[in-house]
């Protein structure tokens, strides 16, 4: 019997709590935000969903098997990820960019730099900043919900805001309206949120202090605070996202100074810079600051004073440099810089001499491909005006300085006149091309660009929208005779509104 | 809450197990041998003033204290000196071991009288005598405990009844059993100290022994009952007189700086009984308990008898035995074998199957701070653990490592089972290391 005796170090009982547990508790509190947003946005967000996951959870074994890592997959941690990822991301974005996303998440943020628990921010906040800066237009075409009605609803609840849209609270806790597939739906966050406190598996203070701090500036900036902690992804990220074990401080002091300038963070991004990605920019700067909150937030130690002799011991060690350098200043400089050489100055000269020489192909490359650039850009525009005015042989442009008035060129044969213009759209400005005759009569319209949401804004380059305006001066063009869009009331009435400003643009630049 | 953002401390709130909280204490028969190792507390090991084929009484000097920090160490039985050779302790030191065949007779020693005791030094002296340590499980010789250097400056004594170790009930019987011994005992001490104030602290979990504590102290106000959180380790010393009295003991510094003695519950119990009968040190109540004994329950031994012969007094073992524990499951140490014997600071045999013997599978530590918030002393382990692995000297003293008490609660609760509390304790001896270079 003796024999088989185990000895091993105390302690010898461990809690049931493992990190697998953790990861489960975690998506068991995501799941009714999954719900949710598959009855808010249809089979497309599971389907999305099931995407990230699969291809997180495979490219976490992946790496494993070619690095010849045990695999960890079984922790779970690829799913929640997965799922977050999902949240983070359009119901319509492309199935293959979700995998590039989920790539981005699990090899690049979390796996080259040690797996689970050496991540240096949240995979799923890395992976959506990637793939908005790389794929911007699929990842801000915020989804119309499927049983939405108002046009409003295209555009997330803050991006509505900006042209002075409403919307009601009640739509803003159930989540029926434009955003990205988990941060919409706010009942079902504040539950999965509670259920994580409750069961321990996040601090409250997080959260508390995240949300309270928005709230706060919000009442402090004039803003509605409820509408700004419901939307715009601030619970999605309270909750699940700024609470991960391996991105936030250890202890409640630096959980507290966490949460509250990420708050502070939010908010500057929300007021001041009119981006959406308030939440993420605001987590992944935070997530960076990790250890340095960890170093000076530490508990207390019982019985131990914080060590406050620092200061003490500076003071003493100047007043000895002063003493010495008293003594022998020129030798001691120079034997700094001879002494460092290796370490200091040599590379100090060596980054300087690289900044200058990428900063000097820079500034060459520049010089010789602006030329080539705008040429290029007068062509492709030049093409836009030929199509409108096919008789006219060139354009020379007409000087002015109209709001909204992109450039003004008349034809050298005086056929007309094209005039590029602007509206604002949801998802920005609308460039509206108006060509005018000799007369000032509107001969053709094309939009050019937008961004609007694809499936509902583009309707307004119909020539059924189009040909509205063809025939009108400034005389007898009025705003109110053209019938705006259904369902892209404010996509139209941009090109509306542009149109009108080339028509008397006419009148004030060329006519005279 | 003025401490909320200071310091979490949450501790770890381990299963408490406490099955064998109501049964009465059962009295051992004497064993077939008993076995005295020369070093039973802390500090300096006993000379053996026996020698083989010595014929001893029961109350016998067997051992005699070397060195101020030492204790006296008595014979339990009376019988035949039958081998005195070294045999290794499980902290892997070798020390003089006595053994001592029993006659069966239990004749007593002619010199078993009660001490006298008028003042403070013979006071002092008596419990010296006695070969009393503390019954706690670390093992610290009384009498020095008593004899603080600022004697005038300490103003409390706290009892400490809290037992957060689970499975143990020693102190639970001791306060139910010998409630009047503790209380007078207290007194004791109080008297022949000048100690103005006495707080009992007991954990929660015990509430039969807090109702008894505060009907034996009614109209005594120099002594009161501190209920405490049923929350491991409140009974830590220092947790426990902050908890007790609100007082911080600096860094390195003993209780009596802050103007506290701590006594174990078993401890001044044992006072009382020895200045009415002069018996020294040579029993003691051990919580039989685990999963893999048949008929757990309180067993009053004799010290010296070997864990086997206890296991087998109580009904002996239901399944294979993998692992058998001096102490409780968060603090006690594994022991080599069933021939190890009960000593001095041992409150708890316990045995367990193959389910309980292993030490989970690790995986990468998801930096949760699960450790953070639960270490009573407010350190920071996930830190200290990761200062050890890049062997960083100056981080480590930075986060006073030296006050942790090995406590176990950040092992406990990390959700990837790393054994932080073992890596800890290495970074504790990788540090005392450097600093003797």
């Amino acid at each position: 019997m003796d024999k088989n005796l185990v000895i091993s170090p105390a302690p010898h009982i461990f809690s049931t709590n493992t990190t697998q547990k953790v990861m489960l508790n975690v998506i068991i509190a995501l799941l009714p935000t999954l719900v949710a947003s598959g009855i808010i946005f249809g089979f497309q967000a599971i389907f999305l969903t099931l995407v990230t996951v699969a291809s997180c959870v495979g490219f976490e074994h992946l790496y494993t098997c070619i690095m010849k890592k045990p695999s960890s997959v079984d922790d779970l941690s690829a799913v929640v990820t997965g799922i977050l990822l999902a949240f983070n991301l359009p119901s319509t974005l492309p199935w293959y960019m979700a995998i590039i996303g989920a790539f981005v998440a699990i090899v690049i943020v979390k796996m080259i730099f040690g797996g689970l628990g050496y991540n240096f921010a949240n995979p799923a906040i890395v992976s959506r900043l990637v793939l908005t800066v790389s794929f911007t237009s699929a990842m801000t075409a915020w989804t119309f919900p499927e049983n939405g009605i108002s046009a409003l609803a295209t555009a997330t609840p803050l991006g509505a805001d900006l042209f002075g849209g409403s919307q009601t609270m009640l739509t803003l806790f159930l989540g029926n309206h434009g955003g990205v597939l988990g941060e919409t739906c706010a009942v079902t966050l504040i539950l999965g949120g509670l259920y994580l406190i409750f069961t321990k598996t996040i601090s409250a203070i997080i959260p508390a202090s995240y949300i309270g701090t928005v709230a706060v500036l919000s009442v402090l900036a004039g803003e509605n605070a409820l509408m700004q902690v419901l939307s715009g992804g601030l619970l999605l990220g309270a909750f699940f996202m700024a609470t991960d074990y391996v991105t936030s401080p250890f202890t409640r002091k630096g959980k507290l100074v966490f949460g509250i300038c990420l708050g502070i963070i939010t908010c500057g991004i929300r007021f001041f810079a009119n981006s959406a990605e308030g939440v993420a920019f605001s987590i992944l700067i935070m997530n960076l600051f990790v250890p340095y909150i960890n170093d000076l937030t530490r508990q207390k130690v019982l019985g131990c004073k914080k060590p406050k002799k620092v200061k003490k011991a500076k003071a003493v060690k100047e007043t000895v440099v002063e003493e010495i350098t008293e003594q022998t200043e020129p030798v001691e400089k120079v034997n700094f810089l001879k002494a460092n050489f290796d370490t200091v100055v040599k590379p100090i000269i060596v980054m300087v001499c690289i900044c200058v020489v990428i900063s000097l192909a820079l500034g060459a490359t520049n010089l010789v491909t602006t030329p080539i650039i705008e040429e290029t850009n007068r062509k492709i525009a030049n093409e836009g005006r030929f199509a409108l005015i096919p008789e006219a042989e060139d354009f020379t442009e007409v000087t002015s300085d109209v709001e909204n008035i992109v450039d003004i060129y008349t034809s050298t044969n005086e056929v007309g006149t094209v005039i590029t213009s602007i509206g604002k759209g949801y998802g920005g400005p609308i460039t509206v091309m108006v060509a005018l005759d000799n007369d000032g009569k509107v001969v053709a319209v094309n939009v050019m660009s937008h961004t609007e949401t694809p499936g509902k804004g583009e309707v307004i380059e119909e020539p059924s929208f189009t040909d509205q305006f063809i025939g009108n001066d400034n005389d007898t063009f009025n705003a109110s005779e053209i019938d705006a869009v259904a369902g892209s009331t404010v996509s139209s009435k941009a090109v509306i509104s542009a149109v009108d400003t080339a028509i008397s643009a006419y009148a004030t630049e060329v006519a005279k | 809450m003025k401490n909320f953002f200071k310091r979490s401390a949450q501790g770890a709130a381990v299963p408490h197990h406490k099955a064998t909280k109501d049964i009465s204490t059962v009295k051992m028969p004497v064993p077939s041998k008993i076995v005295l190792p020369m070093s039973q507390h802390i500090g300096a090991p006993a000379t053996p003033v026996v020698k083989k084929g010595d014929k001893v009484l029961v109350g016998s000097l067997v051992g005699q204290a070397s060195g101020f920090v030492s204790s006296n160490i008595y014979s339990g039985v009376s019988g035949e000196v039958v081998g005195i050779a070294d045999t290794m302790l499980p902290n892997g030191n070798c020390v003089p071991t006595v053994a001592i065949l029993p006659d069966n007779e239990q004749t007593v020693a002619e010199n078993i009288t009660p001490p006298v005791v008028t003042d403070r030094e013979s006071f002092v002296e008596a419990v010296k005598q006695s070969g009393l340590t503390g019954l706690g499980g670390a093992g610290f010789p009384t009498f020095i405990k008593l004899s603080p250097q600022n004697l005038s400056e300490i103003d409390t004594l706290v009892i400490n009844g809290a037992e957060c170790e689970p499975y143990i009930t020693a102190d639970n019987r001791e306060f139910l059993e010998c409630g009047e011994d503790v209380i007078a005992g207290i007194m004791l001490v109080q008297k022949y100290l000048g100690v103005k104030k006495a707080v009992i602290g007991i954990e929660r979990n015990k509430p039969e022994a807090i109702d008894l504590m505060f009907s034996l102290t009614k109209g005594d106000d120099t002594i009161s009952v501190k209920p405490l959180k049923s929350r491991y380790p409140q009974g830590a010393e220092k947790i426990l007189i902050e908890k007790c009295t609100g007082r911080e003991i600096p860094k390195g510094a003993l209780p009596s700086s802050k103007g506290v003695i701590v006594m174990n519950v078993a401890t001044v119990s044992f006072i009382s009984k020895y200045l009415k009968t002069g018996m020294p040190l040579t029993t003691k109540r051990v919580t039989v308990d685990g999963n893999a004994i048949a008929d757990p329950k309180n067993v009053e031994v004799i010290i010296g008898t070997t864990f086997g012969e206890v296991i087998d007094f109580c009904g002996g073992s239901t399944q294979e035995v993998r692992k058998i524990l001096s102490g409780g499951p968060m603090m006690g140490v594994s022991v080599l074998n069933t021939d190890f014997p009960v000593m001095k600071q041992c409150n708890a045999i316990l045995a367990f199957g193959d389910d309980m013997a292993h030490q989970p599978q690790k995986i990468d530590c998801v930096r949760c701070g699960n450790c953070i918030a639960a270490c009573p002393m407010g350190l920071s382990p996930v830190e200290i653990a990761t200062a050890y692995k890049r062997s960083d000297l100056e981080s480590l003293e930075k986060l006073n490592i030296d006050v942790c008490m090995d406590c176990g609660c950040c092992t406990f609760v990390c959700p990837s089972k790393c054994p932080v509390s073992q890596t800890v304790k290495l970074s504790k001896e990788f540090k005392r290391r450097e600093t003797q270079k």
